[in-house]
C-alpha cells in the first residue's frame, strides 16, 4: 500500500501550481513595471518641455539684454566690452516648477562687417560660466556640457539696406536680430 | 487479471480534497493579481494618453503663440501688450479648454530682474502662461517668452 503512494502522481499539481504562480507573477510584474516605465517617461518629456520652454525664454531675455546695449561702449564686440551674463527665473506654474537659469553669451567671429555673431547658451543657475559656455576672450563660442539651450544669433548693427556707414546709415548696435540657430540637445528627456 | 484492474482503480482515484481546495486558492490568488496587474496597465495607458494629449496640445499652442506674436513675418507683436489673441492650431484636441495669461513684463536689475505686471520699457520681454484643461478637468501649463521681433 505505501509502495502504491509513492509511486502514484499526486504531487505534481503543487509543482504546476508553483509554475503557474510564477509565470502569472511574472507577466504581472511585466505589465507594471511597463506601464510605470511609460508613465514615468512621459512626464520626464512634459518636464523637459517645460525646461526647454524656460531655457528658452531665458535666452530671449538675454538677447534682448545684449540689443538694449546699443552704444559704441556698452555693445559687445565692440571694444573690449564682453558678453554679459544674465540670469533668469521662471516662475512656477500649474504642473511646473520654476526654473532658475544662467545665461553666458560669447561674441564670435562674423563673417559680414557690422554684424556680430553672438552665441548664447542656457544653464541652471549656479552653474559657472565656464561651464556652460566658453570662449569669451578668444571669440570662439564654445558651448560646454551643462548647457541645455544653445542659440546663435546675428546682430545687424547698420539700418537695413545699408551696407557701410555714412550717407545716413548710422552705426547702431542691434538694429535688428536673428537667430539662425537653436540647439536644445542638452536638455533632458 | 482482476488484480491488475483493482491497482488501476486505486492509481485513478483522483486528487484529495485539501489538493482541489489548496489549488483552487491558488490559481484564484494568481488570476486576481493578473487582473489587477492588467487592470492598472489599462488606467496608466488611459494616463498616459491624457498626458500625451495634455503636453502636445500645450506645445502646440504655445509654439503657435510664439509664432504669431513674434518670428513670422508680419509679427503681431506690440509694445508692453497686455495679451494677445491667438488662433488655435488645426487639429486641437475636442473639449479641451485652452488659455493664454495676460503678459508679465522683465525688468532688469544688474545681471538680473524680476518678472512683474508693470512695464519698464517698450523693448520689455514678455512673459506668458499657456493652461490646457482636459475634459477630466487635469491642468498642465507651460511659460514662455517673447521678446521684440527684428
Amino acid at each position: 500500500m505505501n509502495r502504491l503512494r509513492k509511486d502514484d502522481d499526486g504531487g505534481g499539481v503543487l509543482v504546476l501550481a508553483v509554475i503557474f504562480v510564477f509565470v502569472v507573477g511574472a507577466i504581472g510584474g511585466a505589465i507594471a513595471t511597463f506601464a510605470s516605465a511609460s508613465l514615468a517617461q512621459t512626464t520626464s518629456l512634459g518636464n523637459g518641455a517645460t525646461q526647454e520652454y524656460a531655457a528658452e525664454g531665458a535666452i530671449q531675455v538675454a538677447i534682448q539684454r545684449v540689443r538694449d546695449l546699443s552704444t559704441l561702449t556698452t555693445a559687445p564686440g565692440y571694444g573690449s566690452t564682453p558678453c554679459p551674463t544674465t540670469s533668469v527665473t521662471i516662475p512656477a506654474t500649474t504642473g511646473a516648477v520654476s526654473e532658475s537659469l544662467t545665461v553666458v553669451c560669447v561674441v564670435g567671429q562674423a563673417s559680414v562687417p557690422f554684424e556680430r555673431k553672438i552665441v548664447f547658451a542656457a544653464c541652471r543657475g549656479g552653474t559657472s560660466d565656464a561651464n556652460c559656455l566658453t570662449g569669451q576672450s578668444t571669440f570662439t563660442p564654445q558651448p560646454q556640457s551643462a548647457a541645455l539651450v544653445v542659440a546663435t544669433t546675428l546682430y545687424y548693427d547698420l539700418p537695413n539696406g545699408c551696407t557701410t556707414v555714412g550717407s545716413g546709415c548710422d552705426l547702431t548696435p542691434g538694429t535688428a536680430v536673428d537667430v539662425s540657430a537653436w540647439d536644445a540637445s542638452g536638455v533632458a528627456g | 487479471m482482476r488484480g491488475a484492474r483493482l491497482r488501476a482503480h486505486t492509481d485513478d482515484s483522483g486528487d484529495t480534497l485539501l489538493e482541489v481546495v489548496i489549488s483552487t486558492a491558488v490559481i484564484g490568488i494568481a488570476a486576481v493579481a493578473l487582473i489587477g496587474a492588467l487592470l492598472t496597465s489599462i488606467t496608466a495607458s488611459s494616463e498616459h494618453r491624457s498626458l500625451t494629449v495634455d503636453n502636445t496640445a500645450l506645445k502646440s499652442y504655445a509654439d503657435a503663440a510664439i509664432q504669431q506674436i513674434q518670428r513670422q513675418a508680419s509679427a503681431n507683436w506690440t509694445s508692453c501688450a497686455s495679451t494677445y489673441t491667438v488662433t488655435p492650431p488645426a487639429n486641437m484636441p475636442n473639449n479641451y479648454t485652452i488659455a493664454l495669461s495676460s503678459a508679465q513684463y522683465w525688468t532688469a536689475s544688474g545681471n538680473s530682474g524680476s518678472w512683474s505686471g508693470n512695464c519698464p520699457g517698450a523693448t520689455a520681454p514678455q512673459l506668458f502662461t499657456v493652461t490646457v484643461t482636459s475634459p477630466t478637468q487635469v491642468t498642465t501649463s507651460v511659460s514662455f517668452v517673447i521678446r521684440k521681433p527684428t
